[in-house]
């Protein structure tokens, strides 16, 4: 019959499916001792670039923190220390002298000696290269030269006058000004050195980097690069035999490119993923039950607050601005819309940073309503409130919870305002156009606390849309950069963060926090300062 | 015939141009933000570093004149860099091969499953086979994308691992074949609807009766007479089914980790990366017409009563 057969034709599809469910493999792994050859596997997404001058987001920079190794890392205290140089010193916090250790090599065999890190932030501090780090090399003398204020002329030098070699081993870096963190600045990634081999030819000047050299990048770090970059798929990263600091433990790794972090965390589900960096959000609620003590988490450099526009009369007053800190419950923010995934902040730096003390915001931020409401009225506060935010960041929970708060307990009128993206946010703010309050986030470029005072609080901060300005605040950050040892620059800055406490420029709300998991194959993963999984210390047992 | 293509092949060009330029509007003339900014993402740009992106991509020149540059350069098949300095010819033609083993596997899924249980359908129209399908059809339609494929990947990619939960780059068959399936059955019961109505139609119509009384087979009257006559409308709907697939399906590709057309379009329109979502779109506006190109010539063969002037 007719259509018997074809109902034959049809179910043999499914016929085949079912057959194939019996033979599904049956996954096992025995936790035995750790393999010195096993090999990690990473996820990250694309990078943008690797070129340490041009690499500003975490995948790339994950990428390079395997390929390449630092001036100087950090130690449980978040303080630095030494890798590939010998020496970092100074006796006025202006001149620093670098000097490297004998005996370091990169991946393609040459020396690593003075040159390499000049001509490095040479290429990266000149204008017309467009590197995403070029901001970093500011504080240098010299940088001024090389990015002129009209950007469409040509500078009028190539390399920067700060940099001075003194012989193959040691250099000097002369600043602008005193600043006494300069060596924390040094364990960012735009510091790494570039071999001779990154550019066409060393003697050139404008330097010009060979176009194929970020497809392979040559370092002197830990792993050396096999084969190519490629692109959206996987990057792979083996031992470098030669290395001369502290080797790994592992024999390689294999940075594996999701287009999505969900599909990213389905693979480290399924075991074929043995690190994730960051667990998607909507998976938060049951990552417990998934991965149990293969979840972790650790303090991360993020900090969300919420800003001010100072210059607006409705909220140029302190008092306004205390009194609504203190009508937002941030734990429960923290607990309800973000499953705890984020920590409530009552302090303006972050935990992750030397220096760093717990509740500086003090009375202003704690959760205080009858008492928020009477000094609101009492100020004279606005009666309708709008919070601006972007629409791209998921947001918008958090923002409309905090406005049902501020209703709810100071009983005026509040709306979240969403802008498409958080640079038209920002573009409004700098233009002093109406934004109400609205949202800001800083990720840390080194840790130190100044990193999270100068560039949002100082009264030419690159960062500060809220129209703050403070002398005392401004004077107390430029003696920090001038103190003679960390602790004294520490005091100076505890200090300038207590003003902040008082004039309430912006809120602080929650800080960033790594929830991280890992394979059954994998163990001591750990998350560094950097966002970055440190493949030093994890350790190979699947 | 041939006249036939080369008019067709004229309007093309003229579709061609017109999607192009609303794209081209669209994703450059305001509306997406600072393309600048948002590749910096949410740190500050400094004014050197602007000016000469800007100075890179020609985002000062007045709009016509980018325009026209862009229709030129495309003339030489060159559809210019993303914003993150890669071309955007490689990364079409890398993901393109991906889109296509996806779509292949989906639509097949579609044929094989619709087309069968739609004749099936037919010929019972009204029986229990028929009620069920159609039952079953309508909740799988029913569910969308954003559902299906996932709890699909955590049943049979992570719980029963049969398939792999995710895609690497190049994907192989195997990788895709659940993907496939799922964005396949979305179409499965439409598929299934076109042809039973059809079927059953034709099963009523004078050429079958001749044929019948002619005491030509059964078999024959069903799988020659009948099938072929019934095509037509399965073919229009599979054509543009395809040459939406090469479209990229984003919310699959997405979940599967699928490096295709659909996962770069969003990646770069979330990005606000212009040259690639322009790029992407008018390859992706030729190949739309292409295929709807080729289902109009295959009318002429499922019924030799069309003719093309």
């Amino acid at each position: 019959m007719q259509v018997r057969r074809l109902a034959a034709w049809a179910a043999l599809p499914l016929a085949v499916t079912l057959g194939l469910t019996a033979c599904g493999k049956s996954g096992g792994s025995d936790t035995g001792s750790t393999n010195p050859n096993g090999v990690v596997s990473v996820g990250i997404a694309e990078p943008k670039h690797l070129i340490p001058t041009n690499t500003a987001e975490t995948s790339g920079s994950q990428v390079l923190a395997a390929l390449f190794a630092p001036l100087v890392d950090f130690d449980e205290a978040n303080k630095p220390y030494e890798v590939a140089a010998q020496e970092i010193s100074t006796t006025d916090n202006k001149t620093w002298t670098i000097k490297l250790k004998d005996g370091w090599t990169f991946h393609n065999g040459e020396p690593v000696t003075a040159d390499n890190y000049i001509n490095a932030w040479n290429y990266g501090a000149y204008a017309p290269n467009a590197q995403d780090n070029n901001y970093f090399f500011d504080k240098i003398e010299g940088y001024a030269a090389l990015n002129p204020a009209d950007a469409t002329t040509t500078p009028a030098a190539s390399t920067l006058s700060g940099l001075k070699k003194v012989d193959d081993k040691t250099f000097t870096v002369t600043l602008n000004a005193p600043f006494s963190e300069f060596k924390s600045l040094l364990g960012y990634t735009a510091f790494y050195p570039l071999p001779k081999a990154a550019f066409t030819d060393v003697a050139a000047s404008p330097l010009v980097l060979n176009k194929d050299f970020e497809q392979a990048p040559v370092g002197n770090g830990p792993f050396k690069i096999k084969g190519a970059w490629n692109h959206d798929s996987g990057i792979e990263v083996e031992k470098y035999d030669a290395f001369a600091g502290t080797k790994p433990s592992i024999g390689g790794a294999n940075f594996k490119i999701y287009q999505n972090d969900a599909a990213e965390y389905a693979d480290l589900q399924a075991n074929n993923l043995d690190v994730i960096k960051q667990i998607p959000t909507d998976s938060l609620p049951t990552v417990q039950g998934d991965l149990g003590d293969r979840y972790q988490t650790s303090p991360a450099s993020t900090l969300q607050v919420l800003a001010f526009p100072t210059f607006d009369p409705r909220f140029s007053k302190a008092e306004v601005r205390k009194a609504i800190s203190m009508a937002i419950d941030r734990e429960e923010i923290v607990n309800k819309v973000f499953q705890g995934s984020q920590r409530a902040a009552y302090s303006f730096v972050s935990p992750v940073v030397a220096g760093y003390r717990d509740k500086t915001c003090g009375a202003a931020c704690e959760f205080n309503p009858t008492e928020a409401k009477k000094q609101y009225e009492a100020a004279g506060g606005p009666k309708s409130l709008n919070i601006t935010y972007n629409a791209d960041g998921g947001h918008q929970a958090w923002v409309d919870a905090t406005c049902n708060q501020l209703k709810t307990n100071l009983g005026v009128d509040c709306v979240g305002t969403p802008e498409p993206k958080f640079a038209d946010l920002l573009t409004k703010a700098k233009a002093k156009k109406d934004v109400g309050m609205f949202r800001m986030g800083w990720v840390m470029d080194y840790p130190s606390m100044e990193n999270y005072l100068g560039p949002l609080y100082s009264t030419n901060g690159s960062s500060n849309y809220y129209g703050y300005s403070n002398p005392t605040f401004d004077n107390l950050l430029k003696e920090g950069s001038a103190a003679a040892t960390q602790d004294e620059a520490i005091k100076k800055y505890q200090a300038a963060e207590d003003l902040l406490a008082q004039d309430l420029p912006v809120l602080p709300l929650r800080f960033g926090q790594n929830s991280f998991g890992h394979s059954t194959k994998v163990k001591d993963v750990s998350i560094d300062l950097f966002n970055r999984v440190d493949l030093n210390k994890i350790q190979y047992v699947g | 015939m041939f006249r036939y293509i080369v008019r067709r092949l004229l309007q093309m060009i003229l579709v061609f141009i017109g999607t192009t330029f609303i794209v081209f509007t669209l994703m450059f003339a305001g509306g997406e933000g600072d393309p600048i900014q948002n590749l910096a993402g949410e740190r500050p740009v400094s004014a050197i570093q602007r000016a000469q992106l800007e100075q890179q991509f020609h985002f000062n020149d007045p709009f016509l004149t980018r325009y026209w540059h862009y229709l030129t350069d495309l003339l030489n098949l060159d559809l210019g860099t993303s914003l993150t300095g890669r071309p955007v010819w490689d990364l079409i033609t890398e993901r393109f091969p991906t889109t296509l083993m996806l779509a292949s596997i989906a639509i097949l899924v579609t044929i094989v499953f619709g087309i069968t249980a739609g004749v099936i359908a037919g010929i019972r129209r009204g029986g229990i086979f028929d009620n069920i399908t159609l039952v079953v059809t309508l909740i799988i339609i029913g569910i969308p994308t954003v559902v299906l494929a996932p709890i699909g990947q955590l049943l049979f990619g992570i719980k029963w691992p049969i398939f792999p939960a995710t895609a690497n780059n190049p994907a192989t068959w195997y990788e895709l074949l659940l993907p496939g399936i799922i964005l396949g059955m979305l179409s499965v019961a439409t598929a299934m609807r076109l042809t039973r109505a059809s079927v059953s139609e034709n099963l009523r119509a004078d050429f079958v009766r001749t044929a019948r009384s002619k005491g030509i087979p059964r078999r024959r009257v069903i799988g020659v007479h009948v099938l072929r006559n019934s095509l037509i409308p399965i073919v229009t709907f599979i054509g543009v089914e395809l040459g939406s697939l090469m479209g990229g399906a984003i919310i699959t590709e997405r979940i599967f980790n699928i490096t295709g057309i659909g996962n770069l379009l969003y990646k770069s329109l979330s990005l606000g990366d212009a040259p690639v979502v322009v790029g992407t779109v008018s390859v992706l506006v030729v190949v739309f017409l292409i295929a709807n190109l080729i289902v109009d010539l295959l009318y002429a063969v499922l019924d030799p009563r069309i003719r093309y002037e």
